[in-house]
């Protein structure tokens, strides 16, 4: 498909191969912060006008900002048919509000807070609708309906005989970050895997910047600790 | 796990992120080339960390350009939703600046007239002034037997009332009360507190003014003018 491009908003993405490497300040840095000033100046014009109702200054802030907020989505809903109706809504409920947004300057964060919200909100009410049709299923079709409960829990994730495929890998992953407490699960998905600042997620999960570090230490603690087996 | 490695665990975590600076990364530096258990703790987040950064790597393909057209077609809508709402904004501006007027003069009127019947003070008007103006009657209930004025019950005949409501003038208060059972005392201070207490229409229509207290006048002028079983006191 021509015109299907990669989701990833992830500069860096890379393997990690470089045990000791981490991101060392750089000369490079002052010219990264000058192009990142003259972005969010541009990105603050796009905004009032949007404000105004230029219809085309929204279509360019959604354009920039749309693959990050797909993939934040898809790590918070494991699903991307879902993930993108989920963004199409968050913009469309972001462009209807965009009067509330009071500081014009902070509009990616304040995006990524109606999207998580979205997606938390998605993601309550599928348990909720799967519960209920767990226990349809139950009543009066003997064992299906655990052994599909199970499955659905996780027990895989106990004991894998055979080397896991990368996909396998990839739902082990998925499931470890779904059972961490929510804060922990944003923080690390928004800045350990999206990479998103850390001021930008302690604004979108409202906290401090250094309560993102903790959120994002608990959590890589936690995601250590259930994905041993795979290590 | 020590505290004291409980921090050093956080600290590493921040270096493994790229987020520690100035001394803090300095003090994780030494650790690391000469603590092996630093070592073993950075090598625990580098390694989940690169597995979480194999984990964003790895993403599906989306057709972004159906996405921007659906996008824009339910943009257009909602532009279209917004305009409307605003043109209805503005043709109901006008209308809600009326309205809101209207409620503020209608409240200013209501506190005005409130303010002037609150600090009036309970007064009979002269009845030489208009000799034959009605009376209203001030009765009783039988069986009343207490002094107390806090505890006699008084009524204003409402005919009575109506017919001074309707000339607009009240000749003075009958008093009507067996004789041996409330001391005209209590009817004097009765009358004080319960006129003092009617509501703001009643001291109207009685002609209350500003001025001299019922009590006062009461105490001063009031006769019996019936008989002993069924006396009546005119208020001059």
């Amino acid at each position: 498909m021509a015109q299907a491009r990669a989701l990833s908003t992830n500069p860096k993405a890379s393997s990690g191969s470089n045990a000791m490497s981490q991101r060392l300040p750089s000369d490079a840095q002052a010219q990264a912060a000058q192009e990142s000033a003259a972005q969010a100046a541009l990105e603050l014009s796009l905004v009032l006008s949007a404000k105004q109702g230029d219809r085309q200054a929204f279509g360019k802030l959604a354009q920039h900002y749309q693959r990050q907020c797909a993939a934040v989505a898809l790590r918070l809903l494991g699903n991307a048919h879902d993930a993108m109706e989920l963004v199409q809504d968050a913009l469309v409920k972001a462009f209807r509000n965009l009067e509330q947004l009071q500081q014009s300057e902070r509009f990616g964060p304040w995006l990524m807070r109606i999207v998580t919200n979205l997606a938390l909100n998605y993601r309550r009410s599928r348990s909720r609708r799967q519960a209920l049709s767990l226990e349809q299923s139950s009543g009066g079709e003997g064992d299906e309906g655990e052994d599909l409960r199970a499955t659905l829990a996780g027990d895989r994730l106990d004991a894998p005989d055979r080397p896991m495929t990368s996909a396998e890998l990839g739902d082990a992953i998925e499931r470890s970050i779904n059972e961490l407490p929510e804060k922990q699960k944003l923080a690390l998905v928004m800045f350990a895997i999206e990479k998103m600042p850390q001021k930008d997620v302690a604004e979108v999960l409202e906290c401090s910047v250094e309560a993102v570090k903790w959120h994002v230490f608990m959590a890589r603690k936690q995601l250590k600790k259930t994905l041993a087996s795979y290590m | 796990m020590k505290p004291e490695n409980q921090h050093l665990d956080f600290l590493i975590s921040q270096y493994v992120d790229g987020t520690l600076e100035g001394a803090g990364k300095k003090s994780v530096e030494q650790k690391l080339l000469h603590d092996p258990e630093a070592r073993k703790l950075y090598a625990d987040h580098r390694e989940t960390q690169d597995i979480l950064d194999d984990y964003g790597s790895r993403i599906p393909m989306v057709n972004w350009s159906e996405f921007d057209k659906k996008l824009e077609a339910r943009l257009e809508i909602e532009a279209a939703e917004k305009q409307r709402i605003n043109r209805f904004r503005r043709r109901m501006k006008p209308i809600a600046v009326a309205a809101a007027l209207l409620v503020a003069v209608s409240l200013g009127y209501a506190a005005h007239a409130l303010s002037r019947t609150t600090t009036m003070s309970p007064q009979v008007t002269n009845s030489s002034s208009t000799p034959d103006a009605p009376r209203a009657v001030v009765s009783y209930p039988e069986g009343q037997t207490s002094t107390k004025a806090s505890q006699i019950a008084f009524r204003i005949d409402e005919p009575v009332l109506g017919q001074a409501a309707g000339e607009g003038h009240v000749d003075g208060l009958a008093f009507s009360a067996p004789a041996e059972q409330v001391a005209l005392q209590a009817l004097q201070a009765n009358v004080t507190y319960g006129v003092g207490n009617l509501p703001g229409d009643m001291r109207f229509n009685l002609n209350l003014n500003q001025g001299s207290s019922v009590g006062s006048t009461v105490g001063s002028s009031a006769t019996p003018t019936n008989t002993k079983e069924d006396p009546t006191f005119i208020v001059h």
